[in-house]
């Protein structure tokens, strides 16, 4: 058998099962909206942890990160996998667990949802949705230019990036329209043991064939080692660094596509069983990814730019069988598949609560479904568009969506911990932190002691909150005690 | 302890850690640790460990009780 069609048949076979699981759930599925959009809030521990960390783990970590490495060096475990370890734990205490207690109590199914019933304003449902959307779209092309550039290095060039860009589209689709939240959980089960097996598996192989960690890191310190230590300029500097942590630990919450799978947690145990594992197995994934850039760069020199996206993929075609490399394969796409799932359905489902049902009051809940299933279709058509279009390497991609939200995560906090919060607090920040961060991004703010854009959105967003909600009343006690319980 | 003590205690941990995390004292070359392991990778590996004993303390009772609404 050739090397390609070895690849060609465990990428079939890793497709395969990921569309049986998705047709699996489908036959599970009941037709109303909290069965498709929610799975019944059912999610215990297991299916939750994977269900969101294989949402979490995009292309810019298998890809982008060793990309990153491979120029920046080992200094980048330090800048980017540390602190989320205590800080996604810490936002899903702090947001995610009085979040998912509101939206139960409220029967909201969105988080744009809740808070538009949690403030009594139509009008923060739309801001937030409006945010949601601007800043998660982007997002979904970074999954998607990861699996077509792994499929083309893998492939030799012969599956191209936009063959394999439609592929993947094509299936995610198929199963994450028929069977909604329960498809994507059971897949992003299987998805993510495909993923993290094989970044382990790869991890000892790849180290053994460049003769143990100790030559792999011997052969970097004779070629390039300042990528074994830390700098204190650029990105290492601590003004940057300060600031890329707090927009890393901060916007993961507000990815609406991580809140709605806390929203679909059985109860708060499940929650805090995700956050004992979240900061070990994320040692497990980002110490190779961060290694396999760096030993990159001693075996492979020479990649300028985005280029180095492409090592991970470099170093499993040069050192691992096509068996290994169709694993390879299969891996990244189980971690394009696992977020792309997630925000194509959590679009689609903002799409037909936050907009649909208020121009349409009297929308049946199955026509509901209905909805969602096609607007799952034309976010797709929109995002192959924006993956052929390739604005930018992955890492840049992420940073200005990251960014953005941010400038969410005070509406988001306030909203759930704060009875005297209102609906001008919440619209002020939303306005402020992105009118901030847009100029920030545009040169117009300074930026002391080289902090990011994202400091100048949130601390806006924090001021726009206090000032609106100082300036405005709170809704009526009986419907904050309704989203919120007793004081 | 009262769980306000128990807030506050971890609040305080939580800073500490988040200001240990911010470690420009660690820039420069330094020693490879077993061989291999970089001192920069070690140190927030550590800090990592240290991390994720704060978590466990989070989602202790005392600063995260269970939900009585849940089924």
């Amino acid at each position: 058998m050739s090397s390609l069609a070895a690849i060609g048949l465990v990428v079939a076979v890793y497709l395969a099962i990921t569309l049986v699981i998705g047709v699996v759930a489908y036959r599970r599925t009941a037709g109303t909206p909290e069965d498709y959009f929610l799975g019944g809030r059912a999610a215990r521990t297991f299916v939750l942890f994977m269900a969101l960390f294989g949402t979490n783990v995009t292309p810019f970590v298998l890809l982008g990160i060793p990309g990153l490495a491979y120029h920046q060096g080992v200094a980048v475990f330090g800048l980017n996998a540390a602190i989320v370890g205590l800080g996604i734990p810490l936002t899903f205490y702090l947001i995610g667990e009085p979040a998912r207690r509101a939206a139960r109590r409220l029967g909201a199914i969105t988080p744009a949802e809740l808070y538009a019933e949690r403030l009594a304003s139509p009008a923060v449902g739309l801001a937030l949705f409006a945010a949601f959307f601007l800043y998660t779209l982007p997002y979904m092309v970074t999954a998607v230019i990861g699996a077509g550039l792994t499929a083309e290095v893998l492939t030799d060039g012969h599956l191209s990036f936009g063959a394999a860009a439609a592929l993947i589209l094509a299936i995610t689709i198929a199963y994450t329209a028929l069977g909604g939240m329960r498809a994507t959980m059971w897949t992003n089960v299987f998805q993510g043991a495909t993923f993290l097996g094989f970044i382990v598996a790869a991890f000892f192989l790849i180290a053994d064939r460049l003769g143990g960690f100790a030559a792999a890191t011997t052969a970097v310190q004779a070629r390039a080692p300042h990528l074994l230590e830390k700098t204190t300029a650029g990105a290492f500097a601590p003004g940057p660094w300060a600031s890329w942590a707090l927009a890393i630990s901060l916007t993961v919450i507000a990815f609406p596509h991580m809140l709605v799978r806390v929203f679909a947690a059985r109860d708060a145990t499940a929650l805090k069983n995700v956050c004992r594992l979240y900061p070990v197995v994320l040692v497990v994934l980002w110490l190779p990814a961060v290694l396999f850039g760096v030993w990159g760069a001693a075996e492979i020199g020479g990649l300028q730019g985005k280029a180095s996206d492409a090592i991970f993929p470099l170093l499993v075609a040069r050192h691992l069988g096509p068996v290994l490399q169709g694993m390879a394969l299969a891996g990244v796409l189980a971690a394009v598949m696992s977020t792309l799932d997630a925000q194509l359905l959590t679009l689609s489902s903002m799409l037909t609560r936050d907009v649909l049902r208020r121009l349409l009051p009297g929308l049946a809940p199955a026509r509901e479904v209905v909805a969602a299933r096609l607007f799952t279709l034309a976010l797709s058509a929109a995002v192959f568009v924006l993956v052929l279009a390739r604005p930018a390497s992955l890492f840049d991609i992420a940073a200005f969506s990251f960014s953005g939200y941010v400038t969410l995560t005070p509406t988001l906090l306030l909203g759930v911990r704060w009875r005297r919060f209102t609906a001008a607090g919440a619209i002020a920040s939303i306005a402020a932190g992105n009118l901030a961060l847009a100029l920030a991004f545009a040169g117009i703010l300074p930026a002391p002691f080289g902090v990011l854009p994202v400091a100048w959105g949130l601390v806006a967003a924090i001021a726009g909150a206090l000032v609106g909600s100082a300036l405005s009343r709170p809704p009526p006690a009986h419907v904050i005690t309704r989203a919120l319980g007793p004081a | 302890m009262s769980p306000v003590a128990h807030q506050r205690l971890f609040a305080v941990l939580t800073a500490a850690l988040i200001v240990l995390h911010i470690d420009p004292w660690n820039a420069g070359p330094g020693p490879l640790l077993f061989g291999w392991l970089p001192w920069d990778l070690a140190y927030h590996l550590a800090w990592m460990a240290a991390g994720t004993l704060l978590v466990l303390y989070m989602t202790s009772r005392a600063i995260w009780p269970d939900d009585p609404d849940d089924p």
